[in-house]
């Protein structure tokens, strides 16, 4: 037998419930609008877009870097980035595109005979904004470019350097 | 092959529901075979995988084959021996009155809308792409399981993700969002059947609803983390716990899948200590009724699943534990000499109330962004439903979800007083608080005061 709850008590729960509802609907409103366009989108518009036209859209700046480095390296290079102090933590992410070539973030002494978790060398070590900021001479340095790459070869690269500061790309070791 | 994967989930669950003469409504078997067997077959899937190396999609079949081969004997010759649990008295047959219809359709919207998000969108979350279905990833491309050594940080979660992502990558697709918008939907199903023990069909339906809705549940079922696995691992375990006490004699397929949800929490999250709240209760509970055979198999069950992780860590990663262990110690270091310019050394008292202070101060923000507005019509329950109802049961799931907010407020100290980045882990905090969510709902609709709505009759 359910005891009879007094009218005060009643009353406190359904305003709660009431208000309750009422902050559900008011937050929600916006949201559904944004929903409806989302839906619109994926089931209309953007139907057949592909996994990379997805990712762009998604996580641009990794996952474009991520194509340009498989695009100018081989699978089993060996790759060094900058250390994560000097970088956006979510250029982590990018090891999952990379996959099978592996990343090493270097540590702030920046030596580029750091090994990797499996004791490998780096064979490649990424240009990024103003990295690397230590002078490093190669046979080989691509400025990525969604178009028209750069190539450069048998140079010392000293940033800042107006060709290549702010750029992003890829040093031959 | 999706398809067929997915049936085979069910169909082993379903097997083993039946093996442990689980007595429940279909509904309820059918949620709760997939979230049994997806825990079930990643842990047979890892154990195998240990002894062979080999992450294959051939394993994975000879593997689920297996399973289903063994229970489907257990059932068949081992059933007769264990008796029938009685089912729970259930609440006498009620129709689902015009509101309740409107909520179930709701939760069928919902399960909908998020399905398209599910089905449409890559992974693309920051955790997904560097650790969990990285792992299922590199796991697939090498065909083997200790490849995924190879990732910085792979013992820092239990790879129940990564190798539901993997499995899911066997069967041909590489999104794995659906599994977990399908996990939430079996969970839903669960908790009306929960519900509907305790009251009638339409309130049981409209608080599944106000459930399913809640904005970062909701989220996290389109979302490849582990936070979603984890709360439904935790929140079946403590409803089943419930159930298996509700009579004087505890019922035993109910601790059992309280005790397996239990364990299968930390094969989705280890370092997490929510699950020390159902852990002891249980233990409590059956040594003051004196079933110790009980107690050890509950107990047995937790252990076994946590050690499948833990033996695999302590074997494979003496150097990542070294080097993470010599970042923790420096990090204390570093406090120590900080504090040694203090001449005079604050009391104990102090020392203690300042970082629980600080703590709470900091995680509680997160923990209300996560659980609001849901904590506003739970605050009023409680007092309702103690002083009110005095309803066993609510009191002993309100001591638990008590529990579980000082183990997350013992938990966030613990972090502060470890980590030198503690501050930054305010989104995981938020996110972790999503186990919150479904068990005040069901402290609420538990609640007898809704049987006095008319409109929910």
């Amino acid at each position: 037998m359910i005891k009879k709850l007094n009218f005060l008590a009643k009353v406190v729960v359904i305003l709660t419930v009431i208000a309750y509802s009422w902050q559900r609907i008011s937050s929600g409103a916006r949201p559904l609008g944004v929903v409806l366009a989302d839906l619109y989108r994926m089931l209309v518009t953007q139907r057949h877009y592909s996994y990379d036209q997805k990712m762009q859209a998604l996580r641009p700046e990794e996952y474009l870097l991520g194509q340009q480095i498989i695009k100018h390296t081989p699978p089993d290079a060996v790759i060094y980035f900058p250390p994560p102090q000097q970088v956006d933590p979510g250029l982590a992410i990018i090891s999952y595109f990379v996959y099978p070539r592996r990343l090493i973030f270097l540590d702030p002494q920046k030596q580029l005979s750091t090994l990797g978790k499996n004791g490998e060398l780096g064979s490649y070590l990424l240009l990024y904004n103003d990295f690397p900021d230590f002078p490093i001479s190669t046979s080989k340095l691509i400025v990525f470019d969604s178009t028209h790459p750069q190539t450069f070869e048998n140079i010392t690269v000293t940033l800042p350097d107006p060709r290549f500061s702010g750029k992003k790309g890829i040093i031959r070791l | 092959m999706i398809i067929i994967g997915f049936f085979v989930t069910i169909f082993i669950g379903w097997l083993f529901l039946d093996v442990i003469s689980l007595e429940a409504k279909f509904y309820e078997k059918l949620g709760l075979a997939f979230i049994l067997s997806s825990g079930i077959q990643t842990l047979l899937f890892f154990e195998i995988a240990q002894q062979t190396n080999s992450t294959t999609p051939r394993l994975y079949w000879i593997t689920s084959i297996g399973l289903l081969l063994v229970l489907f004997f257990l059932k068949k010759y081992i059933k007769p021996a264990v008796s029938k649990p009685k089912l729970q008295p259930t609440e006498p047959k009620s129709g689902l009155n015009p509101l309740g219809r409107m909520a179930l359709v709701g939760v069928i919207v919902l399960f909908s809308i998020t399905s398209v998000y599910s089905l449409y969108t890559p992974v693309y979350v920051t955790d997904a792409l560097a650790l969990y279905d990285f792992r299922a990833k590199v796991m697939q491309v090498k065909g083997t399981l200790y490849s995924m050594h190879e990732i910085n940080n792979w013992m820092s979660y239990p790879p129940y993700t990564s190798l539901a992502h993997l499995i899911i990558r066997f069967l041909g697709s590489d999104n794995p969002h659906p599994f977990y918008t399908l996990m939430y939907l079996s969970f839903s199903l669960v908790f009306y059947a929960h519900l509907n023990r305790y009251t009638n069909r339409t309130i049981s339906a409209v608080g599944t609803f106000a459930m399913y809705s809640s904005p970062i549940i909701l989220w996290q079922s389109r979302q490849p983390l582990t936070n979603l696995p984890y709360a439904i691992f935790i929140c079946v375990s403590i409803m089943y716990l419930l159930l298996a006490f509700n009579n004087r004699r505890t019922h035993f397929p109910y601790l059992l899948i309280s005790s397996l949800c239990l364990g299968l929490t930390s094969w989705v999250r280890t370092t997490d200590p929510f699950w020390l709240v159902p852990f002891f209760v249980a233990l409590l509970v059956l040594f003051v009724r004196k079933e110790f055979i009980f107690l050890a198999i509950f107990i047995f069950i937790n252990i076994s699943i946590q050690n499948i992780w833990l033996e695999h860590i302590a074997r494979y990663s003496v150097i990542d534990i070294v080097r993470s262990s010599q970042s923790v110690i420096t990090n204390i270091v570093s406090v120590s000499t900080s504090t040694s310019a203090v001449t005079k050394p604050d009391s104990l008292l102090t020392r203690l109330l300042k970082p629980t202070a600080g703590a709470l101060a900091f995680f509680w923000p997160h923990f209300l962004d996560s659980v609001k507005p849901t904590i506003f019509v739970f605050a009023p329950f409680i007092f309702l439903e103690t002083f009110w109802s005095k309803n066993r049961s609510q009191l002993i799931l309100l001591s638990m979800i008590t529990l579980l907010f000082l183990s997350l407020w013992v938990g966030t100290v613990f972090a502060s007083q470890t980590f030198f980045y503690w501050k930054e882990l305010g989104n995981a905090v938020s996110r972790l608080s999503g186990l919150f969510v479904p068990l005040m709902w069901f402290y609420i609709f538990r609640s007898p005061f809704w049987k006095q709505i008319k409109l929910l009759q």
